[in-house]
């Protein structure tokens, strides 16, 4: 199954812009991401984003393990957002460096937990996390029903310049 | 333009299973299984309903397949709408400050 | 298919090539416009395509259709079968898939591609391509020309060459499309006749398409930063961008809005 992704430039450097942002204690931020499922009929899926949520900054929890722990009242409000919405969401952050970046030990462990809570409020949408680097992209998308993740193959952005992030898969 | 819920409950008293969407500005009513005239073969259809100008016609019925009717019709126009293909006849009137079911009603008369 | 082969355009940038080799592109309508389309991108090094016409080659296509020759017309090839015969003879492992129907018929292949470039008859056809390039985020460049004739006076060729970003101004709001010209369209249903179609004009859109789809995707100008709608007028020989440029305002395209982009959701009647 080949899936990849596509977010508008706007939308794209809004995330940056947000994700970059110091926060009190939290070493870095995060945020969610909404998505849309397209060309479910044919061989290869597309997940579209449309719209990016900031978590604000008292939903962020005081934990030296970990560089961004979000709270109960977060996970919360991103699930009442896909029952609203009827959309994907998908959990971003950032690496500080360049190149291709890699999901932490941490990562993969929590972050799959707030995927499944998604799941559960939208089980017809596609969920997933993206990390971002400061030049690279990449995404882990869950697809309707399935409890393990798939790499997309390539993330977009589109805009001027359009520019492709591939994953070898 | 706009309509009211009130307008769209009135089209769901047509069709239970009516929907409302927009693309590229324009507004449409999905209308799943419409019940069409008697005489019409089939019977029910898949339809969309554009209540606002349309390519020349100050409303437009489209219809999932070409269906007959009592009375033959031209099938004049094929279109991509919500990423799926529709059929319409050439059937004009006016339709001035008409409500929605009142656009349905008379655009459904054609397959009388 | 490194080495000399691209080395007269190592300007475009270090990676420009990988880029290119890399993207899919979509090519709707492979006549006039499409055809020489087809023709640049393998030249260029383009090497995944998906390219849509459900046409045969007919003999009034020769004055304009390139690659075709006598034979094929007399053999009712296809046009996709010619534009592919085109590609591969300048890329042999070029991934060329093919659909010898209207885009209409087969759009899921379409959906998977990074740019499109419509090269299609009509307004109609016009707004139900951009309506799926928007909904699935995929930029469209669009080319097309008419000549008009007016009675005492000289035939007046003219085109254009619209850029299409999801999130900016689309057909609609560059006023390139409206309610008025798709009726006129509609009342012309059946009653057409053969359009006039040359084939230097088409060179010259197409060419000047495939220009912005390379500066879109390897930013070799670090020019290209906003819609692009171009006009062309073929008794002058110009291309300029469109007057009603600068009367346009759009940040954000109100007919394609951000939540209307994936597979089609309705909302349920109270």
């Amino acid at each position: 199954m080949i899936v990849r992704g596509r977010i508008p430039q706007q939308l794209y450097l809004a995330v940056r812009a947000d994700l970059a942002r110091r926060h009190e204690f939290a070493a870095e931020r995060v945020g969610f991401l909404s998505a849309r499922f397209g060309n479910s009929a044919g061989e290869e899926r597309l997940v579209l984003f449309s719209d990016y949520h900031s978590v604000p900054d008292d939903q962020y929890i005081d934990d030296p393990r970990s560089g961004a722990r979000i709270d109960g009242t977060a996970i919360r409000e991103a699930m009442q957002r896909v029952l609203d919405t009827g959309d994907g969401l998908f959990h971003v952050h950032h690496h500080a460096h360049r190149g291709k970046p890699g999901f932490s030990w941490m990562d993969r462990n929590e972050t799959p937990r707030i995927i499944s809570s998604l799941q559960v409020a939208g089980p017809d949408q596609a969920h997933g996390m993206v990390l971002l680097s400061d030049d690279f992209c990449i995404a882990h998308i869950w697809l309707p029903q399935s409890d393990q993740p798939v790499v997309a193959q390539r993330l977009t952005v589109v805009g001027y310049p359009l520019q492709s992030f591939d994953t070898e898969v | 333009m706009k309509f009211s819920d009130e307008e769209l409950k009135e089209v769901r008293e047509l069709c239970p299973g009516a929907e409302a969407c927009e693309e590229g500005g324009v507004p449409y009513i999905l209308l799943p299984e419409l019940n069409l005239p008697d005489g019409c073969k089939p019977a029910q259809v898949d339809a969309v309903l554009c209540p606002t100008a349309h390519h020349g016609y100050t409303s437009r019925l489209f219809l999932a397949q070409r269906v007959t009717s009592p009375q033959s019709r031209n099938w004049s126009t094929e279109a991509r709408i919500l990423e799926r293909v529709w059929y319409a006849i050439s059937w004009k009137f006016e339709q001035p400050n008409l409500r929605l079911a009142q656009i349905l009603a008379l655009q459904l008369r054609a397959f009388r | 298919m490194a080495g000399e082969r691209f080395s007269r355009q190592s300007f475009l940038g270090d990676s420009a090539q990988a880029i290119i080799g890399n993207s899919i592109i979509g090519l709707c309508g492979l006549g006039g416009g499409g055809s020489h389309i087809a023709q640049q991108l393998a030249h260029v090094g383009f090497q995944h395509y998906r390219i849509y016409d459900g046409d045969i080659a007919e003999d009034s296509n020769l004055n304009r259709l390139i690659g075709a020759t006598v034979e094929d017309c007399l053999r009712e090839k296809r046009k996709t079968a010619i534009a592919e015969r085109t590609i591969k003879s300048l890329q042999p492992d070029a991934d060329v898939k093919v659909y010898p129907c209207r885009w209409q018929d087969h759009p899921e292949p379409l959906r998977g591609c990074d740019l499109i470039f419509g090269c299609v008859d009509g307004f109609g056809e016009r707004r139900e391509l951009e309506a799926s390039a928007r909904r699935y985020l995929i930029p469209l460049i669009d080319i097309g020309m008419d000549v008009h004739c007016v009675e005492n006076e000289p035939p007046r060729m003219a085109g254009q060459i619209i850029l299409s970003m999801p999130g900016g101004p689309c057909m609609f709001c560059l006023g390139f499309l409206n309610e008025q010209v798709l009726a006129r369209e509609g009342e012309r249903y059946g009653d057409a006749g053969p359009r006039p179609q040359v084939v230097w004009p088409n060179g010259v859109l197409a060419s000047t398409a495939v220009g912005i789809a390379v500066d879109l995707l390897t930013d070799w100008t670090r020019s290209l930063r906003s819609v692009v709608y171009l006009e062309y007028d073929g008794n002058r020989n110009t291309i300029k961008p469109h007057p009603r440029l600068q009367y346009i305002q759009v940040t954000a395209c109100p007919h394609y809005r951000a939540a209307q982009v994936g597979d089609p959701v309705y909302r349920k009647v109270a």
